[in-house]
């Protein structure tokens, strides 16, 4: 965080301090780009920002690049995320390139989700960089001018660049010591995985806040809308690095409407959030539920979102 | 001459391979981290990743991927609480060179291939203890 322009609408926000909200846009599943502009609609004006995500749980999906331009022209901030399970080096570059070329400077730095749990099981993974050297070479990538070999490129890319943390997979020094290494490599901002359990979420936030580290990055508290106790419950067992509690199943199970009831639940934990010291903004990830985003934001008071004033350092740079 | 270098290049990862894959489940990935990670090989794995575990460890410690069981990293993180060197695994590594794969670690800490002592290698640590070390015998390498 220094004191340069702001690279993206996302950045300026959270710089000014605003509680942001952002929402998870998964591509379409087939060559469909109407699917990207149906979803806009959920998501503008409801949100600060949307992240694409890049072959979701390993299944094979649109390029995250490609559906971030469409969703830019729809008027939504897009946020890439890019994976190393896909690409290597030369593949991450050419798309941050594309990205830059393109105006969208929001990138999501992940490892990915092993290939062996998606659709492709047969595949090679890549895994050339993990997500700590790709956030350290992306950093240097956007702020140098410079490709991840060290040869200079003409032109800028500025990139706000993000990773992602969990704080339920044991043993938690472990996890601080990893989210230590991403500060030092140049994260801005870091996504959390789902949020179910607060108790556990808290011992986590109180070893971030003790080390410092939410003032040298901006943390953006993770939270999954479930529509079924059938979801949650196969959440539980087939997405590894979530702690879902017992009596959260149990309650989605006698509720009456079990979808108002799942929104419920995200509306009182973005409420919980939005009162601890830290917790920059909260991140939805409303797996293939994109149509409970404007509800959720309507139901916790968090609407009208600020709008897109201001020019990004693309813009700038690109006007100049 | 150089015949001879060959041979006895390929005699040294001939040996290495089959003590360390045999040990450690070494993948020869020709930067090797083992003294770093506990004794544990961080490239086994199953996304090879050097710097931490990923987030696809589950609640209880184990792997996301089926038949690994025990999250690697899990591994090194205790082996080095064990052996005292919790330390060394905070550092933030870089990238690998993947065109050292299949090369003899050993020697490439020696000749400072991997980047080890600012790629000047263990030759010049030796030397520098030796007082054989002349002033810049060697250009330090650029940080990844």
């Amino acid at each position: 965080m220094n004191e340069r322009a702001p690279r993206s609408h996302l950045e300026h926000l959270l710089r000014e301090g605003t509680f942001v909200v952002t929402a998870e846009v998964g591509p379409s599943k087939g060559p469909n780009l109407g699917l990207i502009r149906k979803k806009s609609g959920y998501v503008k004006g409801n949100v600060d920002a949307a992240y694409i995500t890049d072959n979701q749980s390993a299944v094979v999906r649109m390029s995250p690049v490609v559906s971030a331009g469409v969703l830019k022209e729809c008027g939504v901030e897009p946020v890439v995320q890019l994976t190393c399970r896909d690409r290597n080096r030369m593949a991450l570059q050419s798309e941050m390139l594309a990205m830059a070329g393109l105006g969208i400077t929001n990138l999501l730095c992940l490892t990915g989700d092993h290939q062996s749990l998606g659709n492709h099981p047969m595949a090679r993974g890549v895994f050339d960089l993990d997500s700590i050297s790709f956030i350290g070479l992306a950093r240097r990538f956007a702020d140098e001018s410079r490709f991840f070999n060290g040869e200079e490129f003409k032109g800028v890319a500025p990139m706000f660049i993000g990773g992602a943390a969990n704080p339920f997979a044991p043993p938690l020094f472990a996890r601080i010591i990893r989210l230590k290494k991403k500060i030092a490599n140049g994260v801005d901002y870091v996504n959390t995985q789902a949020i179910f359990d607060l108790s556990i979420f808290d011992t986590w936030m109180d070893a971030v806040r003790a080390a410092g580290m939410h003032e040298k990055a901006h943390i953006l508290a993770g939270i999954v809308p479930a529509k079924s106790a059938r979801a949650l419950r196969f959440m539980k067992q087939s997405v590894s690095g979530l702690l879902i509690p017992d009596e959260l199943i149990t309650r989605m199970e006698q509720a009456k409407a079990p979808e108002d009831e799942g929104i419920n639940i995200a509306v009182e934990l973005i409420h919980e959030l939005q009162g601890r010291e830290g917790i920059a903004g909260v991140h939805l990830m409303p797996v293939m539920w994109e149509a409970a985003i404007p509800e959720i934001c309507q139901r916790d008071g968090l609407l009208p979102r600020p709008e897109m004033a201001n020019p990004t350092a693309q813009e700038l740079a690109t006007a100049s | 001459m150089a015949l001879l270098k060959n041979a006895a290049y390929h005699t040294l990862v001939y040996f290495e391979r089959m003590f360390k894959q045999t040990i450690f489940g070494c993948k020869m990935c020709g930067t090797c981290h083992l003294s770093k990670n506990g004794m544990v090989c961080c490239m086994t794995c199953p996304k090879g990743l050097r710097n931490g575990p990923c987030g696809g460890t589950g609640v209880d410690g184990m792997c996301e991927v089926d038949g690994i069981g025990e999250c690697i990293w899990h591994k090194i993180y205790h082996r080095s609480r064990t052996l005292h060197g919790l330390h060394l695994t905070e550092k933030v590594k870089p990238a690998l060179d993947w065109s050292l794969s299949g090369t003899s670690s050993y020697l490439n800490l020696w000749t400072g291939r991997d980047g080890s002592f600012e790629g000047r290698g263990m030759r010049w640590r030796v030397k520098k203890t030796l007082g054989l070390a002349r002033n810049g015998h060697a250009a330090p390498k650029e940080e990844a």
